[in-house]
């Protein structure tokens, strides 16, 4: 059976528009958006609570989780339901404050604030540490954003207590 | 008639090639001057002031320094071949033994430094060439040689001790020059005089860009610079050939 140059140039199209077609057409794969937070506990405080507070547009929602002398870090972690809610608004927020408990004494650092003008929201993983800044004892690529320190130092000055941004 | 075999020409015999390769092996010891350096730079380039108990911010810092200086004996063996009695190859394997001293500060802007009496041994391992440029010529420069090798060379025992991890050896280049005199038939005697430079043979720095997040582990990151260790020394040299 012979091919037409011209029936050639046609199913050529036809493909081409098909694949075109499919590729606009089908859904992206996982989420969007992804959040993780991790808190370590300086070996001098008895016990973390990290707690994260989630603002999109008037929906707030917050997630705490706490380490005693047991755990070494507690971390924080949201994908479905923070896709869900920052796909359906543009003005998104995260803040995370972080309280140490030593010897029956409460201590709160400064609240962080995950700036959405200086993270790109997309496709980029929002990934935050929280730990004292020690580089011969922390392994792995990362971006000093800021220190923590707490004004109440009933615990320790903890003036290298760092978030540390991961790409 | 007998005459005629004996007029008859010998056929030449054809060469082999052990007729201008020989085996070679030399045996040296002798005295080094040791002397190595390291330092991480640092990579957030934030500095933990506890006197003050502020973080400074500082492009120029780096951790995990430490030095050695000593000296001690030195100790080689080779086999190989030579050929054409001008070029030996050959197989390298030694150790050095310093005893000095070691510094060690956990940050360059610290003011506490551990300082240290200690011995360093190190193995090396490697392959070079040895050349004697004027074989047969009736001169004093007839025993003469140059050489180098490349080897590795196992890391300074003293890092498990500031839990230093840069890589399991480094990589170097060995220069050598002397002379030999002859002793007994194939049995030669000589004074070797060498240098040898080593750097950092394991590419960590990459390994780490691409690493996950820990905390609690050292990180594993190449030493800043080239060169991180220096040895030159003397040695006596029993070489057979």
């Amino acid at each position: 059976m012979k091919f037409h140059k011209s029936k050639f140039a046609v199913y050529c199209v036809l493909v081409f528009l098909w694949l075109a077609f499919c590729c606009t057409s089908c859904p992206e794969e996982g989420s969007k958006y992804w959040t993780f937070f991790c808190a370590y506990r300086p070996a001098d405080v008895d016990s973390l609570e990290l707690k994260i507070v989630y603002m999109s547009g008037d929906f707030v929602w917050e997630e705490t989780e706490y380490s005693d002398r047991g755990h070494e870090a507690v971390c924080v972690e949201c994908y479905g339901s923070c896709d869900d809610m920052f796909s359906s608004n543009d003005d998104n927020k995260i803040m995370v404050e972080i309280s140490f408990k030593c010897e029956e004494k409460m201590v709160t650092l400064p609240t962080y604030v995950v700036d959405s003008s200086t993270i790109r929201w997309g496709q980029d993983n929002i990934n935050f540490n929280f730990v004292e800044l020690d580089e011969r004892k922390i392994h792995g690529t990362y971006m000093v954003e800021a220190f923590l320190p707490p004004e109440d130092t009933s615990c320790g000055k903890f003036v290298n207590y760092a978030v540390l941004r991961l790409p | 008639m007998g005459f005629e075999n004996d007029s008859k020409p010998v056929p030449k015999r054809r060469r082999q090639a052990s007729d201008f390769v020989y085996p070679y092996f030399e045996v040296s010891a002798g005295v080094q001057r040791a002397k190595s350096d390291y330092k991480t730079e640092s990579y957030s380039h934030w500095y933990h002031d506890v006197d003050r108990e502020e973080m400074i911010y500082d492009e120029d810092l780096y951790y995990d320094v430490y030095s050695f200086e000593g000296h001690g004996p030195f100790f080689n063996s080779r086999v190989g071949a030579l050929v054409f009695r001008r070029l030996a190859v050959f197989f390298d394997i030694g150790f050095i033994r310093s005893a000095g001293n070691s510094s060690y500060k956990y940050y360059s802007r610290d003011k506490e430094e551990f300082k240290e009496n200690g011995n360093v041994v190190r193995f090396f391992w490697g392959g070079g060439v040895k050349v004697f440029p004027f074989v047969n010529v009736s001169s004093i420069f007839d025993g003469l040689f140059v050489g180098t090798a490349l080897s590795f060379m196992d890391v300074d025992n003293s890092w498990k001790e500031y839990e230093m991890t840069y890589t399991d050896y480094e990589f170097g280049l060995r220069i050598e020059t002397g002379n030999l005199w002859k002793i007994y038939k194939h049995f030669f005697l000589g004074i070797t005089l060498n240098a040898a430079l080593y750097w950092n043979a394991a590419e960590t720095e990459n390994e780490y860009k691409i690493a996950q997040f820990r905390v609690g582990e050292s990180p594993n990151r190449a030493p800043a610079g080239g060169i991180n260790s220096l040895q030159f020394g003397a040695a006596l040299s029993v070489v057979h050939r």
